[in-house]
């Protein structure tokens, strides 16, 4: 495989931090740390005026530059996050209530040593890179983010795996304080909460599997999964879990909420797949954000030069 | 009445014109003019604009088939009288679903009759649904004046369709929503009412 390391160097003037924000950051770092998690005090308050839509830092990789991304503002109007509503624009209008800060990922199960990271030492200590990658929905539509994150194998490396790490759940943050829907659990179909999701350790290790801080050089938007989600980008967008904030590996197959709700339909894999259609609608063709025209999905969402040997063997529509 | 059931009627298609329009160059002033008088509230053009439309014209057709079937408990229960404007809503009721069934041949199943009865056979929704359209399809036909007093019998189909169409809708979803609760919960209100009487 090519490995290519790009330098923080290579991107463009307009891309670089300002230098306000990066001081900023610096003093942020050392209230986070002064003041603890949880800590309700003026400083931390004022840092949470800071977040939404804050500069980051990061490097382009360029082995996922080429494609030409869908518009900030299509991205982040039309969303399926059902902790906030279950139509695709509610999102937008209803996220406001979500707090990303502070904001903890908790890192245990069947690892070395179980760990909690502070939000703010992701942002400024980790090496966050922009890919550029398909977004297929299984309801038939597609978006192309420029998402700004790590790997996912690199935060699995920090706590170090064993031989019992065989897959990873995640959960979005239960609050219904934050996610008001969460408190109508079951009522008017909504689906049971927190949301899990769930891989299996070598898709969790792949390359190709990010945890998304940020789209379009910026923080997420709280729409899109604020402050930290998964994107896995050969698979249907309900396994990229948002707002995640526990991560435990386990040695076996772990839950994922739409397949509780409709095992039918929904299975775990849930890797893109023209040739195996939804029970109700076929998934041959995808829907651009903002096109007429549909386009013809691919095989594991066109990354199967990078996937398609995790799956070696296995009949993909019974596992699907 | 008649032009007030006609303005509301084309209310939605208009909807969907000024929508789509944002996204062909040559009608982007018109998107423009009317979104300078009406607002922002009605938005630029639809992020997912097949699913918008497909959608769209599904909603109305249900809308104007809950409109057709509240006439005749209007008339038993409150003594108002709106039958003789009864067929306009159903003709209605079939505008837009053929308007919609049209459009998802033509977007889903690429203009293609195989397509679409290969489409039918493996998925209940879309055969529950063209089966409505046809008994939909058969009352238009049949609602002539000439036509009618033989057919009457054939009309009470359209329950029928109401049961079908509320599956239609309630399949098509992801999950069973508060708006598609309401819709159904309309019909099955409407349908319940005629067992009543008896």
């Amino acid at each position: 495989m090519n490995i290519l390391s790009t330098e923080a160097w290579t991107i463009n003037e307009n891309m670089v931090t300002d230098e306000k924000i990066y001081n900023d950051r610096r003093r942020l770092i050392k209230i986070a740390t002064v003041t603890g998690a949880g800590a309700i005090l003026p400083s931390s308050l004022e840092a949470a005026k800071t977040y939404p839509g804050k500069s980051l830092s990061f490097s382009k990789n360029t082995q996922y530059q080429k494609l030409s991304a869908t518009s900030y503002d299509k991205i982040t109007t039309y969303n399926n996050f059902y902790e906030f509503s279950l139509s695709k624009d509610g999102p937008a209008k209803l996220a406001h209530t979500l707090k990303p800060e502070p904001w903890t990922i908790e890192i245990a199960g069947e690892v070395e040593k179980p760990i909690v990271i502070d939000m703010m030492d992701i942002i400024s200590k980790y090496p966050l890179e922009e890919r550029i990658y398909r977004f297929r929905c299984v309801e038939g539509w597609s978006m192309v983010v420029p998402w700004i994150g790590f790997e996912l194998s690199y935060l699995l490396k920090k706590a170090g795996l064993t031989s019992k790490s065989k897959f990873v759940q995640f959960q979005t943050k239960y609050d219904p304080q934050m996610f008001p829907e969460q408190k109508d659990e079951g009522f008017f179909g909504n689906i049971p909460f927190p949301y899990v999701e769930g891989l299996r350790i070598d898709e969790a290790m792949n390359p190709l599997t990010l945890l998304s801080v940020g789209l379009y050089g910026k923080t997420l938007p709280k729409q899109n999964g604020a402050p930290i989600r998964l994107v896995v980008p050969w698979k249907y967008g309900f396994k990229s879990i948002k707002s995640i904030t526990k991560i435990h590996v386990t040695d076996k197959m772990t839950r994922s909420t739409w397949n509780e709700v409709t095992p039918k339909e929904y299975g775990f894999y849930a890797n893109v797949n023209p040739d195996v259609s939804h029970p109700r609608w076929s998934q041959a063709k995808e829907r651009p954000l903002g096109s007429f025209f549909k386009e013809k999905t691919q095989m594991f969402n066109g990354y199967a030069d990078q996937v398609a040997d995790l799956y070696k063997g296995m009949d993909l529509s019974k596992h699907f | 009445m008649r032009k007030i059931i006609w303005f509301v009627a084309l209310l939605p298609l208009l909807y969907i014109v000024y929508k789509l329009a944002w996204g062909f160059a040559f009608l982007r002033p018109l998107s423009h003019f009317i979104y300078n008088i009406g607002g922002s509230f009605l938005g630029t053009f639809p992020n997912d604009p097949l699913k918008f439309t497909a959608d769209l014209l599904g909603i109305s057709a249900i809308w104007f088939l809950i409109a057709t079937l509240t006439v005749t408990p209007l008339k038993s229960y409150l003594k108002i009288n709106f039958i003789k404007y009864r067929r306009l809503l159903g003709l209605w009721t079939f505008a837009y679903a053929f308007m919609h069934s049209l459009f998802f041949f033509i977007a889903e199943n690429e203009g293609s009759l195989s397509m679409m009865y290969a489409d039918m056979l493996k998925r209940p929704f879309v055969f529950f649904g063209a089966s409505a359209f046809l008994i939909l399809l058969m009352m238009a036909i049949t609602s002539h004046k000439k036509l009618f007093s033989t057919f009457i019998k054939w009309h009470k189909l359209v329950y029928l369709a109401a049961v079908l169409i509320s599956l239609h809708y309630m399949m098509s979803q992801k999950v069973i929503g508060i708006s598609v609760m309401v819709y159904v919960g309309l019909l099955g209100g409407l349908l319940a009412l005629r067992l009543i009487k008896r």
